[in-house]
């Protein structure tokens, strides 16, 4: 993967995680540096490492900030997005709320960032089965309940 | 996942642009590019016809040493300064697709590129003719290095002359001079053998493998010489 398209999934998993765009930039970029500084290679970007070290620093962050007031910042901004006009994603986003943190990251890493199941199961640290099955059990969830509201 | 679904959940998980991925980006180009993989970089740009010629000698020697092991010297001997025709032509790439001033503004300055090209072409075609040599060296039961000097005197010959053509107005108008050269020279060492006239035959071991260290280092200058003519005319 190169530099640039390894940038966007970090930050957008950043951003996931702390849904804050300053925040989100410093991590990646953070992640970038200790990433090659542990002899990183500049050519290809290993993947699993980087969202290691960006889940790790976002842990830290956590600590740092009161995780509630996150949690409930990012819960709201789902849905008022004010650019969102389509219907479909109004719903895509009360879906996502309802689900669980874990969910929602698997759902990230799968279906937007385009992880394979490898690559997921080393970042959560469990097996390429538990992490399908997961997978699995995530999208039904979403899958439910986008189309429990649509109906 | 249908594909509807599939956007609406990445434009819900979109994040706002960053705003200092450029500049980030930028620091993070790596500046400095190992020899090797400078080397690797530009071997990736020889062309294909290189590395068969390189396979094909390869083989006669191979094949020469079962089939006909009188013979086979010659026919490598023949067939060699054809693989120095084509790495002179490596020089001349550049000029002939007119990006050699273009490619003196590039990362890697046109000196270096065709240094690295020069190199690796070198250093493939050096490996296939002393792979050849072993292989002839233990059918005929005689000495490595001199096996490996009679097969690349004519080929170094041919690298020697086609570099020092390739600098003269005829070369510049004339991109397959070294082409020609390797035909000549290909021409000579069947006609000598024909004829039974290898000089090769009539020199001592010693002063086969002196010849061709001394063809080797007028070689090396004939290439400094045109690297510098080439960036000189660029």
């Amino acid at each position: 993967m190169d530099l640039e398209q390894a940038y966007d999934n970090i930050y957008r998993y950043a951003h996931f995680k702390l849904h804050d765009r300053h925040l989100a930039e410093d991590i990646t970029q953070e992640t970038f540096l200790r990433y090659l500084n542990s002899n990183g290679n500049h050519s290809s970007y290993e993947m699993r490492y980087l969202y290691t070290i960006t889940r790790n620093i976002c842990i830290d962050e956590f600590r740092k900030v009161k995780w509630e007031s996150i949690t409930e910042e990012y819960e709201n901004s789902l849905g008022d997005d004010p650019t969102e006009s389509v219907l479909t994603s109004l719903t895509v986003n009360g879906a996502l709320a309802k689900m669980n943190e874990e969910d929602r990251e698997l759902l990230l890493l799968r279906f937007v960032n385009g992880e394979s199941v490898g690559t997921i199961s080393k970042i959560f640290r469990c097996s390429r089965f538990a992490v399908y099955r997961r997978i699995k059990k995530a999208k039904e969830e979403f899958e439910r309940l986008v189309g429990g509201e649509d109906s | 996942m249908n594909k509807k679904m599939r956007v609406a959940l990445r434009n819900a998980f979109e994040a706002p642009q960053p705003e200092r991925k450029r500049e980030f980006m930028a620091k993070m180009r790596p500046r400095k590019v190992s020899t090797a993989r400078m080397l690797l970089t530009q071997a990736s740009y020889i062309r294909k016809s290189v590395w068969i010629l390189s396979v094909f000698i390869l083989l006669i020697a191979v094949i020469g040493i079962r089939r006909s092991p009188d013979r086979v010297v010659q026919f490598l001997g023949a067939v060699t300064p054809f693989a120095a025709a084509i790495g002179v032509l490596e020089t001349y790439r550049s000029y002939n697709y007119q990006m050699s001033e273009l490619e003196q503004a590039t990362r890697f300055s046109l000196r270096s590129v065709i240094y690295a090209r020069m190199f690796m072409i070198g250093l493939v075609n050096l490996a296939v003719i002393f792979l050849s040599a072993t292989v002839l060296a233990a059918g005929f039961d005689t000495s490595l290095f001199l096996m490996a000097s009679k097969i690349m005197i004519p080929y170094l010959i041919t690298m020697a002359a086609g570099l020092h053509f390739e600098r003269t107005t005829l070369g510049r108008n004339h991109a397959y001079i070294s082409v020609a050269v390797a035909a000549i020279i290909s021409f000579l060492v069947l006609w000598a053998d024909a004829e039974g006239l290898s000089f090769l035959a009539l020199l001592s071991g010693g002063w086969v493998m002196a010849m061709a260290a001394g063809l080797f280092a007028i070689t090396i200058w004939e290439v400094f010489r045109t690297i510098r003519f080439t960036e000189a005319y660029a």
